[in-house]
């Protein structure tokens, strides 16, 4: 990736998402469209733009949808700290990942206890589900997690609970 | 019995050691416990993880003083409780009726 000048931490977290100052598109693009070096790269700009103006950053992700900018960017960070600061920017941009719910559950089961935490409230925040099916899943996978005594397992169960309560409200609903 | 309306700015250590992460689901689930039985009205976190505050309704300070002591994540918070003069929000008192 290339850009046209240095970062100057004073300015406005919008830069990082200018089109014009880099040359690969930032926000909006397909899961996994760019190389594995593009992807590094934009997760780059996104945690630099997140420590520096949380702000800023959270506002513009919320603004252009960026839910699989920020899917990619955590694909591609391996250092526990930025993967934890990126899924938590999914929640607190307020950007909806109900389409994502099962790269969310993988994140749950992360043997980093604050990405598995931040992997947590994102699916806490999920309101609408597609099917119970796509819920009973979940709890097979939460089970999984609870029985092998992950660090986050009494929420785990907590959020067990949740689903089993939206299955019981999904098939009333139905009756 | 009447009950007192305390606010709680709680200043948390900058970085969060193995200890504090393993103890954070217990303290999650503590604060989940306060705010079912409504001793804990109002919890916030600062974005930047770097404060909390709560509002809390109980009979005197020192209640105050004893949930916190009992907080899993204690050892890592520097509380500060201010008692209130009232505490109101959008969600207090009856609903609005809809003339539709």
């Amino acid at each position: 990736m290339s850009k046209k000048e240095d970062i100057n931490p004073e300015d406005s977290a919008e830069k990082y998402f200018d089109e014009e100052n880099y040359s690969t598109l930032i926000i909006g693009a397909d899961k996994n469209e760019g190389s594995a070096e593009e992807n590094a790269g934009i997760a780059g700009l996104l945690i630099e733009g997140l420590k520096e103006n949380k702000v800023g950053a959270l506002r513009l992700l919320k603004e252009q949808n960026a839910q699989l900018a920020l899917l990619n960017a955590i694909d591609s960070v391996t250092d526990t700290k930025d993967r934890s600061l990126l899924v938590a920017a999914c929640w607190e941009s307020g950007l909806d990942f109900t389409n994502h719910f099962d790269e969310f559950m993988k994140l749950l089961g992360d043997s980093d206890p604050l990405v598995s935490l931040e992997a947590l409230t994102v699916l806490e925040n999920i309101e609408n589900f597609s099917s119970v099916s796509v819920l009973e899943s979940g709890i097979k996978k939460l089970d999984k997690l609870i029985q092998s005594n992950h660090i986050n397992a009494p929420l785990l169960e907590d959020l067990r609970l949740r689903f089993e309560s939206i299955i019981e409200e999904m098939n009333s609903a139905l009756n | 019995m009447k009950l007192k309306s305390y606010f709680v700015e709680v200043v948390l250590e900058k970085s969060f050691s193995p200890e504090f992460m393993a103890l954070v689901p217990d303290q999650r689930k503590k604060v989940n416990r306060l705010m079912d039985e409504g001793t804990i009205v109002s919890y916030s976190l600062a974005l930047d993880r770097s404060k909390l505050w709560m509002v809390m309704e109980t009979k005197d300070i020192e209640t105050v003083m004893d949930v916190l002591s009992a907080f899993p994540l204690i050892k890592f918070m520097k509380p500060d409780v201010h008692e209130l003069a009232f505490h109101d929000n959008v969600h207090s008192g009856f609903p609005h009726l809809s003339l539709n």
